[in-house]
C-alpha cells in the first residue's frame, strides 16, 4: 500500500447475498437457466436496455460524456437515432428491465479467476437469491447511450481477459529461440518469404 | 383534452370522432402501461446478480496543484473486501470550477483497469494532463469506478495562474 494514498474498498452490497464462488455460480446457472422462460425478444432487449443503462453511468465521466456528445454530433449518432426510432427500438429497450451487464461479466470473470471453482462445482447446485422488488425498472433508452455502454462494456472485456491471463502471457515483443536449421531442413512456407 | 360543441351542422361528426380518438389514446396508454407493470413483475423473478459497492475511507479525496500546461498524479489505493476477484476501472467525471467553467480532463490510470484478488491492494496512479488554457480556479469532480455503486473518491484539482506556479 502506497504511503497516505487514499483507500477505497470494494465491499459486498450490504443486505445482500455477499459475492462467493457459491452465489456467483448459482447466479450465472440461474440466468442460463431463466433463458429457457423468456423469449428471446425479451432477452435480447433486455440486453441491449443493459447496455443502454451502462451507457448514462458512464456517460458521467468525462470520457464518456466526450464519447457521447461526438456520437450524437455525427451522422453516426443521427442515423443511429433514425433507425432507432423507425424501427421502435427506443420503446423496445425502454420497455425492458435492463440486465446488469457489467455486474455479471465481473462476476463471471470471478469465477473463471476463483481457486476454489473445482470443489464449488462439486457441491450440490445452490439456489440464486431472486432480484425481488429492488430490480432496475425499465427506464427511456437512446442510441448514444446504447452505443456508450457497448463501448465501455467492450473495453471492459478486454481487460478482464488480458488481466485474467496477464501472470501467464508472454511479453508481446518476446522471441523464442527456434531449432538450428539444420535440425529440421530449411525453415519455409508461405509466412517466410 | 378539450370536446367542443362549436357548429351546430359538424358538432355531431367531430365529437364522434373525438371520442373514438380519444378511446384509442386510452387503449394504447392501458396497454402500454400494464406492458410496463408486466416487465417490473419480471424484474422481480430475475436472478440477483451479486454485487459491489465502492466504499471510500471517510474524509479520503484526491488533490493537486497544477499550473496550465503541466501533468498532475492522483494515487490511490484499492482493496478488495469481497471473497472472491473484483475487477475495477478507474474513470474521473468532469470537473467543474467554482466559476461554472466545466473541465474534461484527459485521464490515464495505470493500471487501466485491474481484477484484484481477494484481501489484496492494488496501488492505482491517475496522470492528468492540465490543458495549457484552462482558466486558473478550483476544479472539482469524483473519481469513481465504473459499473460499481454508490460512492466515488472526491477529487479537487487546484489550476494556479501561471505567475504564481513556481
Amino acid at each position: 500500500m502506497s504511503d497516505a494514498a487514499p483507500a477505497v474498498r470494494l465491499v459486498d452490497v450490504p443486505g445482500q447475498t455477499g459475492r462467493t464462488t457459491v452465489s456467483l455460480l448459482a447466479s450465472l446457472a440461474a440466468r442460463l437457466g431463466a433463458l429457457h422462460a423468456v423469449t428471446g425478444a425479451d432477452a435480447t432487449g433486455s440486453l441491449t436496455a443493459g447496455y443502454a443503462a451502462l451507457g448514462r453511468e458512464v456517460a458521467v465521466t468525462a470520457d464518456g460524456a466526450r464519447l457521447k456528445e461526438a456520437i450524437e454530433r455525427t451522422r453516426t449518432g443521427a442515423n443511429g437515432d433514425a433507425l432507432w426510432e423507425r424501427l421502435r427500438l427506443q420503446e423496445w429497450a425502454s420497455s425492458l428491465p435492463p440486465a446488469p451487464i457489467l455486474d455479471d461479466l465481473r462476476n463471471d470473470l470471478a469465477l473463471l479467476a476463483a481457486d476454489d471453482l473445482d470443489t464449488v462445482l462439486a457441491l450440490p447446485p445452490a439456489p440464486a437469491e431472486a432480484l425481488g422488488d429492488e430490480g432496475p425498472l425499465p427506464a427511456p433508452s437512446t442510441f448514444a447511450e446504447y452505443l456508450v455502454g457497448m463501448w465501455a462494456f467492450a473495453h471492459e472485456v478486454v481487460r478482464g481477459i488480458e488481466a485474467l491471463v496477464a501472470t501467464s502471457a508472454s511479453p508481446s515483443s518476446a522471441v523464442r529461440p527456434g531449432p538450428p536449421p539444420d535440425e529440421h531442413g530449411s525453415l519455409d512456407g508461405p509466412l517466410l518469404r | 383534452m378539450r370536446i367542443t360543441n362549436e357548429g351546430p351542422e359538424s358538432s355531431g361528426q367531430d365529437s364522434l370522432a373525438e371520442l373514438l380518438r380519444l378511446q384509442a389514446e386510452f387503449q394504447a396508454h392501458l396497454a402500454e402501461e400494464t406492458l410496463r407493470y408486466l416487465r417490473a413483475v419480471q424484474a422481480t423473478l430475475a436472478p440477483r446478480s451479486p454485487g459491489t459497492v465502492v466504499q471510500p475511507a471517510p474524509d479520503a479525496r484526491l488533490e493537486a496543484t497544477a499550473a496550465p500546461g503541466e501533468d498532475v498524479q492522483l494515487a490511490f489505493d484499492l482493496e478488495n473486501r469481497q471473497r472472491v476477484h473484483s475487477q475495477a476501472t478507474p474513470a474521473l467525471t468532469p470537473l467543474v470550477a467554482d466559476t461554472g467553467a466545466t473541465w474534461f480532463p484527459a485521464a490515464r490510470p495505470e493500471p487501466v483497469s485491474a481484477l484484484v484478488p481477494p484481501g489484496e491492494v492494488v496501488a492505482f496512479t491517475i496522470d492528468v494532463a492540465v490543458p495549457a488554457d484552462v482558466p486558473p480556479g478550483t476544479y472539482r469532480g469524483t473519481l469513481v469506478l465504473q459499473g460499481f455503486r454508490q460512492d466515488g473518491l472526491p477529487v479537487v484539482i487546484t489550476v494556479a495562474a501561471p505567475e504564481s506556479a513556481s
